[in-house]
């Protein structure tokens, strides 16, 4: 394959004379600018046919100088052609954008190649979940379409409640959940206290949520990996959307122009700027979110891929001496080369910070709060065939400093102050076995090193698939994964505000959990599959924020634990290439946790869970719809109030309190009622082919159920009450988006 | 942040509140407060219900749902144990508050009395009538014989600093510095280690009303302490409202707390500010049978005004009934009123006006009830 590459990039510019040039280029999904591995594309006037690499990327040497046809092909795609002139001794490159499609050869039907077959066909992964971008925008949302909201609606997966973005999967704790952008991963990727994830809709290209097993190029978290790529913008000229909603104004461009495709989207929140201008008053809150990614072809097979981001939520009462804010800010690039015939390497290497503020008072009064994130991390991955195995072998190196710190006038010296500089160096590989045309088996292993926690963990996953015919297979997987960063919260919280993010180390052992997962999954369609999946996971030092922890010593932030989460996940999926899609899912999942020698549910132990989301297209209108069905999540009751007297160490008087606190009974002992709700969205599409305005209707839990967010109790009055807070009440919202 | 956090979500919680569910009544369980303190001679215990929703708390001074005629018994490790005293009220009447007395304070040994002693281990029993029973235990943190307070210094709350230090105790898991201004309630603030070092004036964040740590013109005793790990880990917890999770109870059976401290250490400071307005300042009385106050010592608060809602507060030096703290309400530094609350005058709030004729004017008219006092200025506001 070297030699071949060589001969092609010496003896380019051998054949090269006046009269001849060089078209290089790139075949892509035209959703998200992924490569379209093997793509075929052909010169049609010259009769020359190139096979693209696993890169995308292909090269005609020494075609005549004139006007060339190009069509290029997949396996799942719809063909497209693009003429270019050749320019005499030089380079044109191009971009070719392939729609996903099935494809019907009479009398046989094809199955179209999207990302959920390709990986029924090619992967042994478990519990993977894939959403193109343009899905995410029809599925009914409060103000805003929402990413995370999406992934809190696949099977195996928890939403605590209406309020928070936040998500559990198969049981585990939130902060389990490894959150990429492009390959980097974000913090804390949420805005006002959880409400909304900081993803820009339009902005992404697709998400693939892993619940569990996940492959060994994944570390660093126990639950799960939610993969989002951004969209790449692959038509000539530029495009774009402008969205307003009833909480924010959006706006993306993007196109193609000298080779590389990018696409630029920012997002702010406006209530701010209308309460000032429109009242007398102020609403000092806004949040803000920007993004960019572009990629371009480099040389022959080379592709160079940029992305950044940043959010930031502000909230600044110039008039009241707090002011508390919290962002995200991410850069990576990414180099891939393709060799052909299957090999290709990757490198990657990324910044992402995050850093949260609170500052309240002034002078004596003065309290100042600081958490900051800064992640630099280099990754990457070689496939190499052997004998006609694939084989990958990768590594990962990240650097983390954390600062976490809490000063108040008391005292020069910071009230707690915890400055730590974690690194984790990885190496791993895996390759996929086909021994027979049924079996496919993916063995690979993940070595991991914390020095600063002193552990080195060897991680082995094992995959395995069993085609009982083309369109039904058998799966199971195996693996461990590790955790080496951890968020200091209060898990039983039914919000997410920020969480605080300290590394393992002598002090706060590193959390293991092992994952076993069996499933089947059947294909009747092209477009339509239905997979069960049983899960069991397994987990060892779990790590959990200590209430009763001292500011003022390290090492007692967290508490140790053990636990388990086993169930069912039932999905059938209609994919996005009809006129009709969506996923009707449930889930039957178990989940405990032991500390301390005491035996309890987390918070997230939702026994059932079913969800359905449906997308329907007809002409010009598209009508959305999610049913959510949940029965009720534990909560801690509380039996009753206490006074907590203050102790007067002069004196040694008791001093009794103007309130009562609440005393606890068992921890999670209780359970809150079920919880179901339906969402409508309906919008329209006007204009032609250049410009298409479309507005959109949202209605939020259509029949207003009340469904309970947490209990307040009063045991100071006479009888006891017991006050039911709700989540969101029947909610119709409204938008208005131009696409260009 | 908690604060943040718990006021955001009571936010939502208001937001969208769905109907409300009358409980049904259940038998309450015991909460104890005792803290064990080698430097005190007296120990006490406090004994009541669990909030639950009963008919009628009490009417004495402590409020709640005290419980009576409970046994309280504290045993030390070497086997010597004493049965707590209930308090009494003014008319002999029990308040569910109990004694004993630390015998290291008297020179013979008698019922009731206990030597509460640095590095000892204790077990507390509390069980009612109705047969209920509470335990605790604690070791009290070791700590040198005698605790040195120095001073007192002078303490300029706008322009000094102070550092407090002290040993470190075996057996202590947290530390808190206290301070006391005489005639009011401790501040404890937790410490990072036996050192307290302030700058100026000091405000409790934790509490919504900014509270100071100093009190200008008056004596502030400065203590760092240790304590035991069930103190200390019950006073650092708290419940948050919304998971009604997160107090660290340290005894079983019920709720509350049986744990030690052992003061380290400490300064007397006589806390003095500078005179920023007119009015700040000491007064006394021009006339003896005009009022029964005869000292007034006037302290303008000169945080921001937003969030100060009482820029004044005084010291009133009052015939018979020592030195108190009041507070005052001014829109200006010229006129306003002083507010003494019931505890100078047995459950009657006073309210006086006062009048400062204009800037650098030596005389103060103080008026309650239509009849004026006429205070000539002594002095600046230090002690």
């Amino acid at each position: 394959m070297r030699a071949a590459l060589l001969a092609v990039a010496l003896g380019a510019p051998l054949a090269l004379s006046a009269q001849s040039g060089t078209v290089a280029g790139r075949v892509v999904r035209a959703t998200s600018a992924d490569a379209i591995e093997f793509a075929t594309v052909t010169a049609v006037e010259h009769d020359r046919i190139v096979r693209a690499g696993d890169g995308g990327g292909f090269v005609f040497a020494g075609l005549p100088s004139s006007r060339t046809t190009l069509v290029a092909r997949a396996l799942g795609y719809r063909p497209d052609t693009v003429r270019v002139t050749v320019p005499a001794g030089d380079t044109v490159r191009v971009t070719i954008a392939l729609v996903a499609a099935p494809i019907t050869l009479a009398p046989v039907q094809s199955t179209a190649r999207l990302p959920d077959r390709e990986r029924f066909e090619e992967s042994t992964d478990v519990g993977a979940f894939t959403v193109a971008g343009p899905m995410l925008a029809t599925i009914p949302a409060v103000g805003e379409a929402d990413v995370l909201r999406v992934v809190q609606m696949l099977p195996g997966v928890v939403a605590r409640n209406d309020f928070s973005a936040g998500y559990n999967v198969r049981g585990g704790e939130a902060d389990q959940n490894l959150v990429l952008l492009d390959g980097t991963p974000i913090y804390n990727p949420f805005h006002l206290a959880g409400l909304y994830s900081t993803f820009i809709e339009p902005a992404v290209g697709e998400l693939t949520l892993h619940a569990g097993a996940f492959p060994a190029h994944y570390g660093g978290r126990l639950s799960s990996v939610l993969d989002v790529r951004s969209r790449g913008e692959t038509r000539p000229g530029v495009h774009g959307t402008v969205n307003t909603s009833l909480l924010a104004t959006s706006a993306t461009l993007g196109g193609m122009a000298l080779g590389t495709s990018w696409n630029l989207s920012a997002r702010r929140t406006y209530a701010d700027i209308v309460v000032d201008r429109l009242t007398d008053r102020k609403f000092p809150y806004h949040f803000r979110d920007l993004q960019l990614f572009g990629t371009r072809p480099v040389g022959i097979g080379d592709t160079i891929s940029l992305s950044a981001f940043n959010s930031l939520d502000l909230f600044d009462p110039k008039d009241q001496d707090a002011s508390l804010w919290w962002g995200n800010s991410l850069g990576n690039v990414r180099w891939v080369r393709s060799f052909g015939g299957g090999a290709r390497m990757e490198h990657r290497l990324s910044v992402s910070t995050f850093d949260a503020s609170l500052v309240a008072g002034v002078d004596a009064g003065r309290a100042e709060f600081r958490n900051r994130v800064r992640d630099l991390r280099a990754g990457g991955e070689a496939t190499w065939p052997v004998r006609g195995v694939p084989l990958t072998v990768g590594y990962e190196a990240a650097h983390v400093s954390t600062t976490y710190f809490l000063r108040t006038a008391t005292s020069d010296e910071p009230l707690f102050t915890l400055k730590q500089r974690p690194a984790e160096g990885a190496i791993f590989a895996d390759v996929v076995l086909r021994p027979t045309k049924r079996w496919m088996i993916r063995p690979a292993l993940r070595l991991e090193s914390v020095p600063l926690a002193s552990w080195t963990g060897l991680s082995p996953r094992i995959g395995a698939k069993y085609f009982v015919r083309d369109d039904i297979a058998l799966t199971a997987a195996v693996g461990r994964h590790a955790q080496w960063l951890h968020a200091l919260r209060n898990e039983d919280l039914p919000l997410r505000l920020l969480d605080f993010w300290v590394g393992s180390d002598k002090t706060a052992p590193v959390s293991t959990a092992d994952h076993a997962v069996i499933g089947t999954e059947l294909w009747p369609t092209a477009t339509r599959f239905l997979r069960l999946e049983a899960f069991y996971k397994r987990y060892h030092n779990l790590l959990e924020w200590n209430q009763a922890e001292d500011l003022a010593v390290h090492g007692d932030e967290f508490l140790v634990g053990e636990g388990s989460s086993y169930g069912v996940d039932l999905m059938l999926r209609q994919l996005e290439v009809g006129a009709l899609s969506g996923w009707v899912s449930y889930t039957y999942g178990v989940s405990s946790r032991r500390q301390a020698g005491r035996g309890y549910f987390p918070p997230q132990d939702r026994r059932h869970t079913a969800n359905a989301v449906a997308s329907w297209r007809t002409g010009r209108w598209t009508l959305g719809g999610h049913f959510g069905y949940g029965s009720g999540l534990p909560y801690t009751d509380v039996v009753g109030q206490f006074r907590k007297w203050r102790y007067d160490p002069s004196r040694g008087e008791w001093v009794p309190p103007n309130n009562a606190s609440p005393a606890s009974g068992a921890r999670n002992g209780s359970r809150y009622p079920i919880y179901h709700r339906l969402d409508l969205s309906l919008s329209r599409s006007f204009g032609g082919a250049h410009v298409q305005f479309m507005p959109y209707l949202q209605i939020v839990n259509t029949y207003n159920r009340g469904n309970v967010f947490t209990y307040i109790f009063d045991y100071e009055a006479q009888p006891p009450l017991r006050r039911s807070a709700g989540q969101l009440p029947l909610l119709p919202t409204f938008g208005f988006q131009v696409r260009f | 942040m908690r604060r943040l956090v718990v006021l955001s979500m009571l936010g939502v919680v208001a937001a969208c509140e769905l109907p409300t569910t009358t409980l049904a009544p259940h038998s309450p369980s015991l909460v104890v407060h005792a803290v064990l303190n080698p430097y005190l001679c007296r120990q006490t215990v406090v004994v009541e219900e669990l909030l639950v929703g009963q008919k009628g708390w009490d009417a004495g001074p402590f409020g709640g749902r005290m419980v009576r005629d409970a046994t309280v018994i504290i045993k030390s490790e070497i086997g010597d144990s004493a049965v707590a005293e209930q308090r009494l009220g003014s008319r002999g009447d029990p308040l569910g508050v109990y004694d004993i007395d630390n015998r290291l304070c008297y020179a013979s040994d008698a019922p009731g009395r206990l030597a509460v002693i640095p590095g000892r281990r204790y077990h507390l029993t509390v069980s009612t009538p109705g047969g209920q029973r509470v335990t605790g235990e604690t070791q009290i943190p070791s700590a040198a014989a005698q605790v040195q307070v120095t001073g007192p210094f002078a303490y300029n709350v706008e322009r000094d600093s102070l550092t407090v230090d002290a040993p470190r105790a075996a057996g202590a898991a947290r530390y808190f510095v206290s301070v006391t201004p005489t005639g009011r309630a401790a501040v404890t603030l937790p410490l990072s280690e036996p050192r307290a070092r302030f700058r100026g004036q000091v405000e409790i964040i934790e509490d919504f009303d900014r509270s100071l740590v100093f009190w200008p013109a008056l004596q502030n005793e400065v203590l760092i302490i240790a304590a035991d790990p069930h103190y200390g880990e019950y006073i650092s917890s708290y419940s948050d409202p919304v998971t009604g999770r997160g107090q660290v109870h340290g005894v079983t059976g019920g709720f509350g707390v049986f744990g030690s401290v052992a003061p380290l250490g400490g300064v007397t400071v006589e806390v003095t500010t500078n005179t920023d307005e007119p009015m700040e300042g000491a007064w006394r009385r021009v006339r003896a049978d005009s009022s029964d106050i005869e000292f007034v010592r006037l302290y303008y608060d000169d945080r921001v005004p937003q969030v100060v809602s009482r820029p004044f507060f005084a010291a009133v030096d009052q015939r018979g009934a020592g030195r108190v703290w009041v507070s005052a309400y001014a829109t200006s530094t010229l006129g306003g009123f002083l507010v003494l609350p019931d505890v100078v005058n047995g459950g009657v709030t006073r309210r006086f006006e006062f009048e400062l004729q204009r800037a650098g004017s030596d005389t103060l008219r103080l008026t309650e009830a239509g009849r004026t006092t006429r205070y000539t200025r002594v002095g600046p506001l230090t002690r």
